[in-house]
């Protein structure tokens, strides 16, 4: 186990992708160990022969395709009109339109530079501090993988074994109280330096802006009820929410031409590739720390330290925090999951709502440095000095990891929509 | 040298075109194949039951060929922190070291697939009747592509971007201020 990890390590510092990364180590140890390498090559091919995985490629497609059809500027003229009036509005439009932004995209870094494209601009002309305007875009793509459709949790419903429905609806919650603890800390802060207000509110507007971006808020109200409804499997309804996405694209709102797809269906490909070799360069990796014991070492650790789930939900929380801040979000998952799961079960932590847990952490992972994608990406696309953004960032940390302790401690939260609609 | 260049970039050009035309048929075929799925089995009540294995097989190459046509586009994701150090042109060593690194990995990977594949001969699929190795061989055709592409970006641009992950490919287009 110490090559495997040592090599991995050090793999993954020289630069390399973490797929080869993974794939490296694992040939390292087989290598060293005389195992045949066919073995290697077995679980990486056959880690990815799976059907429940299809509905990543398919998720990802819908997504892409409602962005392409001009939905965030639809979704974001909604929430503008609804939270518009308040002090700070255009700051609260940000956050309320990416409850809406998450329940189509599923990716936390699309959502931010998609966000921070419209809003840093926007609120700069506002009089915002551009600084806060980046941190702002940064924190509310945290909602992208809590909110469903995610693909972080459709790879963690396959990797636990859960029900995918139930972890999407499990999210419902969280994510809300997640941007409620933004949105409060938002008014505070627009209170104290007097941020303006935006446009006022009119029942006439809102009703025509909900009546033009209607088309895009219904799909992820298909996706659940496709899940409630239990008769169709994910990759079914990833297939289902595409097809829907291309509809409204083509004959609806008619912003998306059939000139588009192939690069759309390119990208969206790629992007799963990416993903996926990981998940699959993960398999053998999985299997040797699972040869090694590494679970049984980890339970033994943690038995010995508590008996508490609560205790060791906090211990998880603190670990995972850390990591995220050095660690990719996905890397992470990929590696950790297989381990945690045996204990999780030991110490008879619901796993659906750990996963819950679990993407709050690694999402929060997202916001913080050195390993910060949002920071990267809102910088980039805001064109924010990274310090300045950092520094803004922090209160929202702050309330995030708020946010992440009730939603540890209230497991109701998580768990009591799924089991409500069974 | 040169002309071993330009004959390199040709073949690499017209490998990343078929292969992006195959990931764009392949990504296609799977939406529709899933949706046909859906439409015999609850509006014909009539499961396609080789359809499964075909949309796992089709995703299987998608994925392996996907994943070399992404090291052209630069959308890897490898761990950003390092972003700035390996830009420093100081560094440039450990760059042609990680090339290096990953170009032996690739090799020793497709070996390992030799092997998995010679044995994936002899094994047929249970609903199509084909050899199993029709799904193996994805994997060492995509590494196979990977490397001509990184050995290309490597002669072409040295060794600095061959691994930039999509965050930094993000940053380096939108011209970030660090």
């Amino acid at each position: 186990m110490t090559l495997l990890l040592i090599s991995f390590a050090l793999l993954l510092v020289i630069g390399l992708p973490i797929a080869l990364a993974m794939l490296g180590a694992s040939l390292a140890v087989v290598l060293w160990e005389g195992i045949p390498l066919s073995v290697v090559a077995q679980r990486v091919v056959t880690g990815v022969q799976s059907f429940p995985l299809l509905a990543i490629p398919l998720f990802t497609l819908a997504g892409s395709l409602m962005n392409d059809s001009g939905i965030s500027e639809r979704l974001f003229s909604f929430t503008r009109a609804f939270v518009g009036h308040i002090r700070g509005g255009m700051a609260q439009t940000a956050i309320v339109g990416n409850i809406f932004l998450s329940g189509i995209s599923g990716s936390s870094v699309a959502d931010c530079a998609a966000t921070s494209r419209v809003f840093v601009p926007q609120l700069s002309k506002a009089g915002y501090s551009a600084g806060f305007a980046a941190a702002l875009c940064a924190a509310c793509a945290t909602l992208g993988p809590i909110i469903p459709p995610s693909i972080l949790m459709v790879i963690y419903a396959w990797q636990a074994n859960i029900s995918l429905g139930d972890l999407f609806w499990a999210g419902v919650i969280p994510g809300l109280v997640m941007a409620l603890a933004m949105v409060l800390l938002t008014a505070y802060i627009a209170r104290r330096r007097q941020f303006p207000k935006d446009q006022a509110f009119a029942w006439a507007r809102l009703w025509t802006e909900f009546r033009s971006a209607a088309w895009a808020l219904f799909m992820p109200v298909l996706i659940l009820v496709g899940f409630r409804m239990g008769v169709f499997t994910a990759t079914e309804i990833a297939g289902v929410a595409a097809a829907y996405s291309l509809i409204v694209g083509l004959f609806i709102y008619r912003t998306l031409r059939w000139s588009q797809l192939p690069k759309i269906l390119l990208s969206t490909a790629k992007e799963t590739a990416v993903i996926l070799l990981i998940v699959a360069a993960a398999s053998p990796f999985s299997w040797i720390l699972g040869i090694e014991q590494a679970p049984q070492l980890i339970s033994q650790a943690l038995t010995a330290a508590t008996d508490s789930p609560w205790v060791i939900l906090l211990l998880l929380n603190v670990a995972l925090l850390v990591l995220g801040c050095f660690m990719e979000t996905l890397a992470i998952m990929i590696i950790l999951v297989p381990i945690l799961i045996p204990v999780l079960n030991q110490f008879n932590i619901d796993l659906t709502h750990f996963g819950i847990i679990l993407l709050v952490n690694l999402t929060i992972g997202q916001l913080t440095p050195p390993v910060g994608v949002l920071l990267f990406v809102a910088s980039s696309v805001g064109k924010v000095k990274l310090s300045l953004l950092m520094r803004e960032a922090l209160p929202y940390v702050a309330v995030l990891i708020a946010a992440l302790m009730v939603i540890t401690n209230v497991p109701s939260l998580a768990l009591w929509l799924p089991q409500a609609l069974k | 040298m040169g002309k071993l260049k330009s004959i390199l970039g040709r073949i690499d050009d017209g490998l990343g075109a078929a292969e992006d035309l195959f990931i764009i048929v392949s990504h296609g075929a799977v939406a529709s194949l899933v949706l046909l799925a859906v439409v015999m089995r609850y509006v014909f009540n009539d499961p396609l039951t080789w359809g499964e294995e075909l949309v796992v097989g089709l995703f299987t190459w998608m994925i392996f060929i996907g994943a070399a046509g992404a090291i052209r586009s630069h959308m890897h994701i490898r761990i950003d922190v390092m972003g700035p150090v390996l830009a420093n042109p100081k560094m440039n060593w450990l760059n042609t070291l990680t090339v290096i690194i990953g170009i032996v990995v690739v090799l020793t990977m497709m070996t390992a697939c030799y092997e998995y594949v010679l044995q994936e001969l002899v094994v047929e699929s249970p609903m199509l009747g084909v050899s199993k190795a029709w799904f193996a061989m994805a994997m060492p055709t995509g590494l196979a592509l990977m490397l001509i592409h990184v050995i290309r970006a490597w002669i072409d641009h040295g060794s600095a971007p061959v691994f930039r992950g999509e965050t930094e490919t993000l940053v380096a287009t939108e011209g970030g201020v660090r």
